[in-house]
């Protein structure tokens, strides 16, 4: 089956990219491309750069540059071709749709990798950091992929197996020598081992809130009174130079109104309503929505006038019983920039700002970027891959399960270990059984 | 020589240890004619190492082979001078039974036995040629009589091309003093049976009355004894009648085998075949274990009509004077007689990655291996191996199904899918770190595991059978009674308060009592007015199953993930090759050992989890195009 898809990021760029893989990816291109010099690729070619039109019938959708790869000399292995077609999403949704009627399908997420996969031009666990490579759209998260691809994670996850396989070897030399002189395995021994273990892998999980975060970004509402200058400040964030404002269509979360890098930190924003008593039906709905919002935001950004009062006091209130971070901004000081901020505002970051003049917006940016990248993120390991994150989740519970069950027998207390080093041996790929047996011959001295 | 035709039969069996014995006793009691052939019939069911049955792991596999119909459980049972339940304490999983045997009544109960069996003839000849003639074996004697037989079994132990080093000293030989079997080896070079060289040792063995035992510690068996047989549950089978004795190693010591490590046969590279890591020689010890200042020997009895004793732990292949210089420098053993001198012995066996699951040759049908002779290590891993091999042989000759037991079953199972498929590079001891369902596999539960395996095969008697039956029905009657058994508060608060448990809010069940770590089914008796009388092996299944229902229930689905994999069979005549995606290396094993399964190949080393998923997807592409 040939398979096709947007290469490129569904943003509004100068061209975009579409990729074609499969057995019929140069019969499919050739019946949509027209040229005038030159062909798509000749018999015998390995590669080839062309340019034609591309058309529908008569009728001339684009021009593009065409690159053909012949299998296997292509990054799937199989016959490549990719379009550079100019950018604009209808555009290249055309493009597409063109592609399928010819018999390409959509290639599902990841699938150009897994075939790259299947025939032998790339292993699992580079396949797998390609794939988060491809994800990062920017550079924070494109260092966690990185970091993933040359063994960071790996190395930190060696290290807890390496913690876990001792006392399993201990445990499992305690049991199976009853004869030697292995000694007790103390609860305390243990149960320190498993404190410091499950202390070091919750740092590897949570960081995956992080790590999530810098692929997937901040769900963010941007919430308060009517007239405080929300739409003008989303803007203002969509239009400084420290942002990318990408198109909402394309973006999967409806009630998403843009998409923005802000302090190096992708935030799905969200436009609400503006939150006040009302007896209009249609403005109620729209209140709610505001509120659904908020309860659901990671991080919510109360923008209130300089002239606030009780019900921005209340608002703001409100924001911060939720689960998400929240910010106070206080819009339009470039009108008022020496006016005090209320009391409540220490409870929260709070910032004078301009959606006019961009004053404070910098502070919000540094604010943001040190709320969700975490301390030191660029220093450590962070985790950002599902499976491994799945994985570690399942050492964790294990262990926390060895911690509650210590009152048990070491039988069981043991098969928790072991199950905890082989959910850690799958991120790894090595088996537990023959380590353990090694570690206890190699640390004890046993047998008859 | 003259050879002249001596006879035929289905089954031939070559060794009678413990392997040997319960293949032919399998193989017989399945109405195959077999013959068992022995290098001398004085030395049937040896117990030539530890005069012990049972250990670690061992007597796992002690009480898994006595649930499928298995001999050795019950001669351990009757014949043992002492009986421990080890690893009390430690968990059921891991409670394993071991006996010190009395070695020369088990080997004469064991041999007579075999004389009774019907349908089985035991021999005294060296097996000195195997050939194949069409679908049959010929095998040739040394006094040349040729047997017809349609499946042989080796079980050779370390008789083949034995050889015993003592120090500066070696000289052909098999254990204790037995002759080495010499022709067997280049008959199955010629055949293209792929050897390997492994090595073991043996310790000496001591005079009783010259060892000053007050000074030493002692060590009694266990007040209540359980035996190995399930057909013995709850029956009386006799008191312990000996003790062992523990002795520790000492500077003394350290610096005599320091002084002499140059006349160690391991160390002069007079010794080249491979030993195990978990039997080391006492010199092994002192040499990788330098900071230890002592090490535990134990004084275990050979038998009740002998002065011998076993010291365990002592194993060496030093000169016989550095021996005795050693010895005499423990506390107690100033004076000891060494009436056997320890040895270190090198025999050849069977890679045995040439074998399937059944224990047949993959390449020659009708040929089995079985114990040391597949490169394991215990005669209780001897004695499994041997029972499955001449099941399968008696199984394929009468058109039935094969016995294969899969890693989940039992601890037979994980011995013997390691030994096809990881293959060994040292005689292969069990251990219960060797299993992943170790809390399933347990000891007390092994009839509930095999007997209806053993049963269907028909190894197990209706009798047998039908008792099993119902202790499981009891089982699951008395479990649904503490389910369904509620106390108040107040009816408990005494019991809780004498063994410290929490008090309780509401109405709690019988069942979640007995799920606390500080209760037990026995304490909880004074308050549970309506408890049946039932028999201890009944009450201990109820009690494990509710305590550990948490673990068992998880284990169970890693069992269920498992036998996903297993199922997924790979054709036989599959190409590897032609996998895309597959690394070279694993291309390359699998075309080797061409895996039965995706759950087999993903534990063939040098096949790694991106392999393994390569399989997954291929195995799904070819079901698709399939169907």
């Amino acid at each position: 089956m040939t398979i096709a898809a947007l290469a490129t990021a569904p943003f509004r760029a100068a061209i975009g990219v579409i990729r074609m893989s499969g057995p019929q990816a140069f019969s499919i291109a050739r019946s949509v491309l027209r040229y005038q010099n030159g062909a798509l690729i000749e018999e015998g070619q390995k590669r080839n750069v062309s340019f034609a039109r591309i058309v529908d019938g008569d009728e001339v959708i684009d021009e593009a540059v065409v690159c053909a790869f012949r299998g296997p000399h292509s990054y799937t292995g199989e016959d490549t071709v990719e379009f550079s077609c100019h950018g604009g999403v209808y555009l290249l949704q055309r493009v597409l749709r063109l592609l399928f009627d010819r018999g390409a399908r959509q290639a599902e997420g990841g699938e150009f990798t897994k075939r790259a996969f299947l025939n032998g031009k790339s292993d699992l666990t580079r396949a797998e950091g390609v794939m988060d490579l491809i994800d990062s759209q920017y550079a924070n998260a494109a260092r966690v992929a990185m970091s993933e691809l040359d063994g960071t994670v790996g190395r930190s996850i060696s290290e807890i197996r390496d913690e876990l396989l001792g006392i399993c070897a201990k445990l499992l030399a305690y049991v199976d020598y009853p004869d030697d002189e292995i000694g007790e395995v103390s609860t305390d021994e243990i149960a320190a081992l498993l404190d410091s273990s499950i202390h070091r892998v919750t740092a590897l999980c949570d960081s995956y809130g992080v790590g999530r975060i810098l692929r997937d970004g901040v769900r963010t509402a941007l919430c308060g009174r009517p007239n405080v200058g929300k739409s003008s400040l989303m803007n203002r964030m969509a239009g400084t130079d420290r942002s990318i404002v990408t198109d909402v269509a394309g973006t999967t979360r409806d009630t998403v109104d843009a998409c923005v890098v802000f302090g190096d930190v992708k935030l799905n924003l969200t436009d609400t309503a503006g939150i006040r008593e009302t007896r209009d039906p249609v403005e109620q709905i729209g209140v709610s929505r505001a509120r659904g919002e908020m309860e659901k935001a990671e991080l919510i950004l109360c923008v209130f006038a300089p002239d606030c009062n009780a019900e921005d006091e209340d608002l703001a209130e409100e924001a911060l019983q939720h689960q998400g971070k929240t910010i106070f901004l206080f819009n339009k000081s470039d009108l008022a920039p020496q006016k005090p901020l209320p009391p409540w505002a220490d409870r929260a970051p709070a910032f004078r700002v301009s959606a006019k003049t961009a004053m404070g917006m910098d502070a919000v940016a540094d604010c943001v970027k040190a709320l969700f990248t975490a301390q030191g993120t660029s220093a450590s390991t962070v985790i950002s891959n599902g499976r491994q994150y799945q994985c570690l989740c399942r050492v964790k519970t294990a262990l926390q399960r060895a911690r509650q069950n210590l009152a048990l027998t070491p039988d069981v207390i043991v098969s928790d270990l072991e199950q905890a080093v082989a959910a850690v041996g799958e991120i790894t790929g090595q088996t537990v059984s023959e380590q353990v047996i090694h570690e206890i011959f190699s640390r004890f001295c046993v047998g008859k | 020589m003259t050879y002249y035709h001596a006879g035929a039969c289905d089954i031939a069996v070559v060794g009678a240890g413990h392997a040997g014995i319960e293949a032919a006793l399998a193989g017989a009691r399945l109405g195959r004619k077999t013959i068992l052939f022995t290098i001398c019939l004085d030395g049937v069911g040896n117990l030539p190492c530890n005069p012990s049955i049972g250990g670690t792991a061992k007597g796992h596999l002690v009480r898994e082979l006595d649930a499928l119909g298995g001999q050795m459980g019950k001669v351990a049972d009757e014949v043992f001078l002492q009986s421990r339940m080890l690893n009390l304490g430690k968990g059921p999983a891991v409670h394993s039974l071991r006996v010190q045997a009395d070695r020369r009544r088990y080997q004469d109960r064991m041999k007579h036995l075999l004389e009774l069996e019907p349908n089985l003839e035991l021999k005294q000849a060296e097996i000195k040629d195997l050939v194949r003639d069409g679908e049959e074996w010929i095998l040739t004697t040394h006094l040349g009589a040729q047997y017809r037989a349609k499946a042989v079994i080796l079980s050779t132990g370390t008789y083949l091309k034995g050889r015993i080093i003592v120090g500066e000293t070696d000289y052909e030989g098999g254990p204790d003093g037995m002759f080495a079997a010499t022709g067997l080896t280049d008959a199955l070079k010629r055949l293209g049976i792929s050897l390997l060289r492994f090595k073991t040792g043996t310790p000496p063995r001591i005079k009783r009355s010259s060892v000053d035992l007050s000074q030493l510690e002692v060590q009694r068996g266990d007040d209540k004894i359980v035996p190995f047989s399930f057909e013995n549950e709850g029956k009386h089978i006799g008191e312990n009648t000996h003790d062992c004795y523990l002795v520790h190693t000492n500077a003394e010591t350290h610096r005599i085998i320091r002084e002499n490590l140059h006349r160690s046969p391991l160390y002069s590279g007079n010794i080249t075949g491979i030993g195990p890591r978990y039997c080391p020689s006492i010199e092994d010890k002192i040499v990788r274990f330098a900071e230890k200042e002592r090490h535990q020997l134990f004084l275990e009895p050979m038998g009740r009509d002998t002065e011998e004793m076993y010291l365990q732990g002592f194993s060496s292949s030093l000169p016989e004077d550095v021996q005795l210089k050693m010895l005499h420098s423990l506390k107690g053993f100033e004076n000891a007689v060494m009436m056997r001198t320890a040895y270190a012995i090198e025999y050849d066996c069977a890679d045995p990655l040439q074998l399937s699951a059944t224990l047949e040759f993959k390449d020659f049908s009708g040929l089995y291996g079985a114990g040391q002779f597949n490169g394991t290590s215990g005669y209780e891993e001897a004695a499994v191996q041997g029972f499955v091999a001449g099941v399968n042989a008696a199984l394929k000759q009468k058109g039935e199904a094969p016995l294969i037991l899969d890693r989940a079953s039992s601890y037979i199972g994980t011995l013997i899918d390691d030994l096809v498929t990881k293959g060994t590079n040292e005689p292969y001891r069990m251990m219960t770190s060797r299993s992943e369902y170790r809390l399933l596999l347990r000891q007390d539960n092994a009839d509930l595991r095999l007997t209806p395996t053993g049963y269907r095969i028909g190894l197990i008697s209706q009798t047998r059978y039908e008792a099993f039956l119902e202790k499981y029905r009891l089982v699951e009657e008395e479990k649904a009674r503490c389910l369904n058994t509620h106390f108040s508060p107040e009816s408990v608060q005494e019991i809780l308060e004498a063994n410290h448990s929490p008090a309780v809010r509401g109405s709690v069940s019988l069942a979640d009592l007995i799920r606390r770590p500080e209760l037990t089914y026995a304490a909880l008796a004074p308050v549970d007015k309506t408890r049946p009388s039932l028999p201890d092996g009944v009450t201990e299944q109820v009690e494990i199953s509710l305590k550990y229902e948490g673990y068992i229930r998880r284990q169970m689905s890693a069992v269920e993930e498992f036998k996903k994999l297993e199922s997924r069979r790979l054709p036989a005549d599959l190409d590897y090759t032609t996998v895309k995606g597959l690394r070279l290396e694993a291309q390359q094993k699998l075309n080797k050992f061409r895996p039965a399964s995706i759950g087999q190949a993903s534990r063939i080393s040098g096949v790694n989890p991106a392999d393994v998923t390569v399989l997954l997807i291929w195995f799904d592409r070819r079901k698709e195009e399939e169907s």
